[in-house]
């Protein structure tokens, strides 16, 4: 066996003991399945966009629409299934912009944590995560105008520092034992020492949070596009389809608020659980 | 009625590749006011034994033979309420970290309380256990006791805090004290003082004692008879002194014989080759793969325990002619 | 001293914390001859390990110098010359942290070697640094975590002589392995030193190993050195009320190791913290012979015999007459 597969493999046996972690892996590959493959597989595609048909208005499950309709006739299914590519680009936009250069912050100022650079690069931070991400989105939007951009932009400033204090943690921590001292006494430049020693031990933790935070920025977007913020109609955003359908909740018609809040639910609960998962495989001591 | 008695016991562990045979049938006695030692390297499996008697073993240790009776009861299937029972009033343990088994976000006198109030029938009135606490510190060598209680663990040196683990395991070890690697994180000068303290304590209560520890000197000094264990098999047990002065067993001599000596003799050999992987472990005597006496019959069914001399015998066909 | 490889005169280093200076190094000069094994002996908190980071540059002295090969040492490893720091490496104590878990051994070896020696044959030079530690050239494919305490610090000896070095500081390179293996470590880095003509500063709190590895010793206590001699003699005739104190309290386990203890010397106390020094000689709360002028005065560090020096006022009365009985 290649020590690339025999590693490979123990991170696989470590991870799978979890039988949740399992689940969490399903659950994601599928909603990552579903958004790809949705103008292919859905029943409606036409619902996901400008169709309307109000004759059809608000039908609860049935055969033909297993999700009922919305209150312009779009079926629920559909708009499910294209709702998952939405929050999952949300969570790729954002997690794309944040986690470098967090975690290069975090390197840095961990690194050279005694420096005048890393007390800036920390403080900023610092600052940063004062702010509630809600309340920094909803002022954003004030100032510039509410479109889903101005959001995700509000939700990737408040997210990078996060990302700083947990590699700052890590780092600074690592940053003493006798194998990073042991490169420096080498003679190794700067950057092999954080590249190829400190980062691969950081690396758990990180893609650890990025799992989780698959499930947070979700669940922020969800909030944000529930008071308004989100995507503008006809665009299937679960949390504008909560928003819209729960007008309708005291009148009975309960299929358009539960299904995109339960697609949502199960996302979230995918991602928790996948990170699970990926914190035990990089977890030490356990054979 | 021998306080504690251990009959072939088999231990294994189940990890990624397998299943590691550790314990490969264990015998090993423990009368009442006796202290025995355990000596062997990393991963002989000395700390399992008696996790595996006192049933502190991790959840993928599985017990696949044998038996072991502490005060005539059997440990191995004793209902689980009986067990803490006898852990509060009768066993205890200490452990190679000194700040391990103390809680660092509470006082030793909370830590110490706790375990009193816990450990005694009926009421005690704070000042009863206050004096408790104090006469136990002060039979451990601590000369200040109540700035002791008062402390964190962190305010503590290496050396107190073995001291006031001691103490603790008083509280609770009436009958069996066990000792893993007591001083082996401890500076040479304190690790002195502490044994001799430990030795004073259980020889004043007659309390019996289990050391673990690779450290060869260190049993030497401390316990009547020692078990030599390699690759989760007991190779030699006898007197301390005997087995010491004259050990039977080739790894014993090897292992002796691996210590750098005071006497000035050179860097020894140490022993050439590797532990075998308890994966795979060799079928008959364990050592084989190391052994320079090795013969035909070693391959074969695991080598009994030979007598080669009074009390002291060891688990080597070379001793087969001698019973 | 022309045949000193390394050279360390008066060095001290604190350090501040809010409770107060712990003086870890305090005023402590010797020399390391080319090609010998000098043995720094102490528990913990005698400065020993401090000294062997400040040779390396892991940290600046407060104070004092240290030359190697004549040359003054730039205080910090990143100050020194790229040749500096070829010549002078380390093995640690804690061979589960001294190598990187996410790399391979050949990575490993190949970490200095890219530094030190860009045009060599690096798969070469790897297989050859195995070869020298007895280790079998398919280990460096392995992770740190497949290898046993022995083999990860024949892995770390292997990588401090990638770089061909003169000098190593050793700091307690076998403590934390078993006998069987300690001795297998302790052969190789023999056989190295003869074979390369290395000098080393063996760090460690093990009297009976240094019996039997080093030329000289050098016991320390509390920052400061306070007994140094030839092996031989020290074991010989040791001198130093702590020395005997160390001595009596080791473990052995033959009856002729028994009978070459000294005396026993009961070691009273704790180890006095770093803190809150006792005045005069530090070692005196502890000394069952201590005198008045030990608590007032702190003894310098003296030859009292040929090549043996102690800082211990029984003996410099030899030297100081009466002074020395000032006050008792």
């Amino acid at each position: 066996m290649s020590t690339r597969s025999k590693m490979l493999g123990r991170y696989w046996y470590k991870f799978r003991r979890n039988k949740l972690s399992i689940i969490g892996l399903v659950a994601i590959v599928a909603v990552i399945a579903i958004a790809l493959l949705s103008p292919w597989i859905s029943p409606y595609p036409a619902s996901a966009g400008n169709y309307v048909n109000f004759a059809q208005k608000n039908l609860p499950p049935s055969l033909a629409h297993p999700m009922g309709t919305d209150d312009a006739g779009r079926d629920e299914l559909t708009r499910v299934m294209f709702g998952f590519r939405y929050s999952l680009m949300l969570v790729g936009v954002v997690l794309g912009v944040t986690v470098i250069p967090g975690v290069l912050a975090g390197l840095y100022a961990g690194y050279y944590f005694n420096r005048w650079f890393s007390t800036v690069i920390m403080q900023t931070a610092n600052i940063f995560v004062a702010v509630p991400p809600l309340l920094l989105a909803l002022s954003v939007a004030t100032v510039l105008a509410p479109t889903t951009v101005n959001a995700m932009l509000a939700v990737s400033l408040a997210w990078w520092p996060w990302y700083a204090r947990l590699v700052y943690s890590a780092t600074s921590s690592i940053r003493n034992e006798d194998y990073v001292k042991a490169s420096e006494l080498a003679g190794a430049s700067s950057s092999h020492t954080i590249f190829r020693e400190i980062t691969p031990n950081v690396l758990g933790s990180i893609l650890t949070k990025v799992s989780l935070d698959g499930g947070w920025v979700i669940l922020i977007g969800a909030a944000l596009s529930y008071v308004g913020l989100g995507a503008p109609t006809p665009i299937p955003d679960l949390g504008t389809m909560i928003s819209n359908g729960a007008t309708y909740l005291p009148g009975g018609v309960w299929w358009t608020t539960i299904f995109p809040a339960s697609a949502i639910v199960m996302v979230i609960l995918g991602f928790n659980l996948l990170g699970d998962g990926i914190n035990d495989m990089f977890a030490s001591g356990v054979r | 009625m021998k306080l504690l008695e251990i009959e072939d016991l088999k231990l294994e562990y189940k990890v990624y590749e397998g299943q590691l045979k550790v314990l490969q049938g264990i015998n090993l006695a423990l009368e009442k006011g006796e202290k025995i030692g355990i000596v062997g390297e990393s991963a002989c499996g000395k700390t399992s034994t008696v996790k595996a008697a006192l049933r502190l073993l991790a959840s993928n240790a599985t017990v696949t033979g044998g038996r072991v009776t502490y005060q005539g009861n059997d440990m191995l299937s004793m209902p689980h309420d009986k067990l803490v029972k006898l852990r509060r009033t009768s066993m205890a343990m200490i452990f190679q970290d000194p700040s391990a088994a103390l809680n660092p976000v509470f006082t030793i006198r909370q830590q110490m309380f706790d375990m009193i109030k816990y450990s005694t029938e009926g009421n005690l009135s704070t000042k009863e256990i206050e004096a408790k606490a104090t006469g136990y510190l002060l039979e451990a060598a601590l000369p200040e006791p109540q700035r002791i209680l008062g402390s964190y663990p962190f305010q503590l040196s290496g050396g107190m805090k073995q001291r006031v683990n001691i103490a603790m395991a008083l509280i609770s070890s009436n009958d069996l004290l066990v000792a893993d690697e007591p001083g082996t994180s401890l500076d040479v000068t304190i690790e002195d003082q502490i044994m001799k303290t430990l030795k004073r304590i259980v020889d004043e209560k007659g309390i019996s004692v289990i050391l673990i520890s690779h450290a060869l000197g260190t049993v030497k000094n401390f316990v009547d008879r020692v078990y030599v264990m390699y690759a989760g098999t007991i190779v030699e047990e006898g007197p301390t002194s005997r087995v010491f002065a004259s050990p039977k067993h080739p790894y014993t001599k090897m292992l002796i014989d691996s210590v750098p000596k005071l006497t000035g003799e050179g860097i020894p050999e140490g022993i050439l080759g590797q532990v075998p992987s308890y994966l795979n472990p060799p079928i008959g005597c364990r050592f084989i793969t190391r052994c320079p006496f090795k013969i035909k019959v070693c391959e074969g069914d695991m080598p009994p325990l030979y007598t080669v001399e009074e009390g002291h015998s060891s688990a080597c066909y070379l001793h087969e002619d001698k019973q | 001293m022309s045949d000193a490889i390394l050279s360390v005169e008066n060095l001290r280093r604190y350090f501040t914390s809010p409770e107060g200076v712990i003086k870890a190094v305090d005023d402590v000069s010797f020399q390391v001859k080319k090609g010998e094994v000098l043995g720094l002996v102490g528990e913990s908190g005698s400065g020993k390990t401090t000294i062997g980071n400040v040779i390396m540059g892991i940290y600046p002295p407060t104070d004092g110098t240290i030359t190697f090969n004549g040359e003054v040492l730039r205080e910090t490893s990143k100050k020194r010359s790229k040749e500096t720091i070829r010549q002078i490496q380390m093995v640690f104590q804690n061979p589960a942290s001294s190598l990187n878990p996410k790399r391979t051994v050949r990575q490993a070896l190949e970490t200095p070697l890219k530094v030190h020696a860009k045009d060599v044959d690096v798969g070469k030079r790897v297989d050859e640094l195995l070869e020298m530690v007895d280790l079998p050239s398919e280990f460096s494919e392995r992770y740190p975590d497949e290898l046993g305490g022995g083999e990860t610090q024949l892995v770390v000896i292997a990588r401090a002589l990638a770089t061909n070095p003169s000098f190593m500081v050793l700091d307690e390179p076998t403590s934390a392995l078993d006998v069987s293996i300690q001795a297998k470590i302790i052969n190789v880095l023999m056989r190295l030193r003869t074979k390369f003509g290395l000098s080393y500063l063996f760090i460690t709190h093990n009297l009976s190993l240094m019996r039997n590895v080093s030329d000289r010793v050098i016991i320390m206590y509390l920052g400061k050195a306070r007994e140094v001699a030839p092996t031989v003699e020290f074991f010989r005739n040791p001198m130093h009320p702590y020395t005997k104190m160390l001595l009596s309290s080791i473990p052995v386990i033959t009856e002729a190791e028994e009978k070459l203890k000294p005396e026993k010397v009961s070691s009273t106390g704790e180890i006095a913290g770093a803190l809150n020094l006792p005045a005069g000689c530090s070692f005196h709360p502890r000394c069952p012979f201590v005198m008045d002028i030990c608590k007032k005065e702190v003894p310098p560090l003296l030859e009292v015999a040929p090549e043996h020096l102690c800082d211990c006022y029984l003996y410099l009365e030899n030297r100081f007459g009466q002074s020395a009985r000032i006050g008792s």
